[in-house]
Formats: C-alpha cells, sequence, structure tokens
C-alpha cells in the first residue's frame, strides 16, 4: 500500500532524501493528517470536463512526476456547488488536494482565489522540503478558476460587490 | 602507495586549473583520480568542481554515452580505488578511497540512466528542474492522467503488458528526442523533453507496482 517508488539509483544520483519504503516508515515521515486524507480522500473523483457549469485544473510537479486535477462546479451566483480531485503523486500532494477540495466548497470563486499554499501546508503540517506540494493545489484551484472563467466566454462570475482582485486580473 | 591506474580524462580535455598533490606536493590535474604524476600516483580528493563526466566520460559532457565504454572505466577505476585495497594504508588513503569509491558508484549510476543523465546534464548547464517547478502543459498531463488512470483501472495482465509496450516505446522516442536535443544545445527542448521522461519513468514504476485491484502509490 504504502510505497516508495522513487529508486535506490536515484536516490543516490540525486540525494532527494526519501522514506524508507515499508508502511511504519511513511507514517512517521507524514503527519497525521496527511495519512488521514490519503487513506480516505475526500471529493476524489471527476466532473465532466465538457459541462459548462464545470471548471478544471490540470497541473504537474515535473521534478518529482506528479499531477493534480481538481475540478469546480459553479452555480450562477459563483459559487462553488461541487469539487473533484485527482491527484498521482506523493501523500503530501494528495493530501493537500484532497484538503482544498473540502476548503473550496461552498465558497465563492473570489474566495477561492485568495486561498494560500501556505494555509493548506500549516493545516497539514506539511514539512518545508513538502511545501510544492501545497503551491501544486494552490495552483490546481487557480487554473480550474482560470478554466471556468474562459469557458464563460469572459463573462465575469463573482460575488456581489466584490472587485476583482490584482489574482483575478493576472489569472 | 595505490598503484597509477589512468584516469578517462583525455589530455586534450584536461580542465585548466591545476591543484597540489596532498602526498607530492607537486601540481596534478583536479580531475584526475589518482595524483597524475607517475612517480606518486597517490589517490586524490574529489575536486570541487569535477563532473561525473570528468572522470567517467573523458570529460565531454554528452547525452550519447557510450555504455560499453563508460562501464569498462567505472570498473576500472572501482577496482583502483576500491576501500578493501587500502585497509593497510594511512587512514587519509582510506578516507579518500571510501570518498571516491562512492563519488565513482554514484557517477556511473547517473551516467547510466538516461533520465538521471539528462537531469544531470541540466544541472551542469544551470537548468536544473527543481522540486517547485510546475508545467501546465495540458497536452503532457492529459496523457499522464489518462495513463495513470488506464493502469488504475486495468483488470488484466494483459492490459497491462499493452499499456507497458505503449508506454516503453514512448520512452524510446523520448530519449532519442533527449539525444538530439542536448546535440544541438537546444536546452529548452531538453528541459521539456526530461519532463516528459520523468512523467514516462513514473509510469514504468505504477506498472512494475500494479497488481490488480491495488490502489494509489504514496510514492517519494
Amino acid at each position: 500500500m504504502f510505497k516508495t517508488l522513487v529508486s535506490t539509483s536515484l536516490r543516490q544520483a540525486t540525494g532527494i532524501r526519501t522514506t524508507p519504503a515499508g508502511f511504519g516508515a511513511a507514517r512517521r515521515f507524514y503527519h497525521e493528517k496527511v495519512i488521514d486524507h490519503y487513506e480516505n480522500p475526500r471529493n476524489m473523483g471527476s466532473l465532466d470536463k465538457n459541462d459548462p457549469t464545470v471548471g478544471t485544473g490540470l497541473v504537474g510537479a515535473p521534478a518529482c512526476g506528479d499531477v493534480m486535477r481538481l475540478q469546480i462546479k459553479v452555480d450562477d451566483a459563483g459559487n462553488i456547488t461541487d469539487v473533484k480531485f485527482k491527484t498521482f503523486g506523493c501523500g503530501s500532494a494528495i493530501a493537500s488536494s484532497s484538503y482544498i477540495t473540502e476548503r473550496v466548497r461552498g465558497m465563492s470563486l473570489d474566495d477561492a482565489m485568495k486561498i494560500k499554499n501556505t494555509e493548506i501546508a500549516k493545516e497539514l503540517c506539511l514539512p518545508p522540503v513538502k511545501l510544492h506540494c501545497s503551491m501544486l493545489a494552490e495552483d490546481a484551484i487557480k487554473s480550474a478558476i482560470k478554466d471556468f472563467r474562459k469557458k464563460r466566454g469572459g463573462e465575469v462570475i463573482h460575488s456581489e460587490g466584490a472587485k476583482p482582485t490584482a489574482a483575478q486580473a493576472l489569472a | 602507495m595505490a598503484q597509477h591506474t589512468a584516469t578517462a580524462a583525455a589530455p586534450e580535455t584536461l580542465p585548466k586549473k591545476r591543484k597540489t598533490c596532498w602526498h607530492c606536493q607537486q601540481e596534478s590535474d583536479p580531475a584526475s583520480v589518482f595524483c597524475s604524476n607517475n612517480k606518486c600516483g597517490a589517490i586524490q580528493p574529489v575536486g570541487p568542481t569535477t563532473t561525473y563526466f570528468d572522470v567517467l566520460v573523458g570529460g565531454r559532457r554528452t547525452f550519447d554515452v557510450d555504455m560499453g565504454e563508460l562501464r569498462r572505466v567505472f570498473l576500472k577505476l572501482q577496482q583502483g580505488v576500491h576501500p578493501d585495497s587500502y585497509s593497510q594504508k594511512e587512514d587519509i588513503e582510506r578516507t579518500l578511497a571510501e570518498t571516491q569509491s562512492s563519488w565513482i558508484n554514484r557517477g556511473y549510476a547517473t551516467l547510466r540512466d538516461p533520465l538521471h543523465r539528462a537531469h544531470y546534464l541540466l544541472k551542469l548547464a544551470g537548468r536544473k528542474i527543481n522540486e517547485e517547478d510546475k508545467i501546465t502543459d495540458p497536452e503532457l498531463l492529459m496523457e499522464v492522467m489518462e495513463l495513470r488512470e488506464e493502469i488504475e483501472m486495468a483488470q488484466s495482465e494483459e492490459q497491462m503488458a499493452a499499456i507497458k509496450r505503449r508506454n516503453d516505446s514512448s520512452i524510446e522516442h523520448v530519449v532519442r528526442e533527449l539525444a538530439a536535443a542536448f546535440g544541438q544545445d537546444d536546452l529548452d527542448r531538453a528541459r521539456q523533453l526530461t519532463n516528459h521522461f520523468q512523467y514516462l519513468r513514473r509510469v514504468s514504476q505504477a506498472i512494475q507496482n500494479w497488481e490488480p485491484g491495488k490502489s494509489v502509490d504514496i510514492g517519494n
């Protein structure tokens, strides 16, 4: 179940510190919150990417070979009503994406856009070497929102009264 | 005194910088494993700027490495620095032998594997692929996502064998393209291809670890 897929030679060649193979070792390496999300991922699966109310974010971390897909379903008021993820990667990447699906459900797009990776990292107690996993999750939600907005052809969907932030302008 | 063993460095590729041998105090090639002064031949520390290519491939930084030649040079060097041959020597030589031996092993593991070799070449060129790097190339990510899901849902050995064949041929293709990109010094392209290769490698590992009904991995 818990497997260290990085070969010994890669570890030697790159000097990347990895957990020894085995369930127990992985348990000690990961925080219990990460293990919980890994063992009971929230909202894993997919939404129809061709549905006009669905935005899909697809991002990857090439150094680790991780790939993360995050999909949101948005109602007319610009609120996220459903969210699904699929991640192939390490425990921290899976936990980060699982956590963010819980976090953004029911949120307005504007608020979801403001989520920072530091919040995810803090919540999951990620060590510094795993911060990039939380950044990947932040990128995934931003990318999903961007995809949804693009589908709407520039039709601005955000909560009443809210002004587009700098991040949105750049997105 | 350790016997002088020829290093892979060809005379014309010797770095200009010199260093002083700790044993005979004479100038020696900084990339050579043993003092280049024939009368001395003492084992040397690994130079701070010495690359695996300097020691194992004659200094030429290339993706096209002759595997037979690499192995020949490696075995010869490994024999010369094997810590067992230094058990009766001074502490300093024993320590240097241990350092050289593990460094040469790492070098061989890096250069013999095309993916590790590509990463290493990019690192030497100052274009290292970092952990925090991200890609959004939809075509590649979609391909990888589909492959990984296919593996996850595969029910039979036959299905897996078909996926493996496809993946192996993609890897062969990427390796050929990498050789061309590095050959033309097109590092942007080489970086892209190395990213692609890294994903295909992960797919290979997922294939290897596949068992019917088994779920996602928690690698690295």
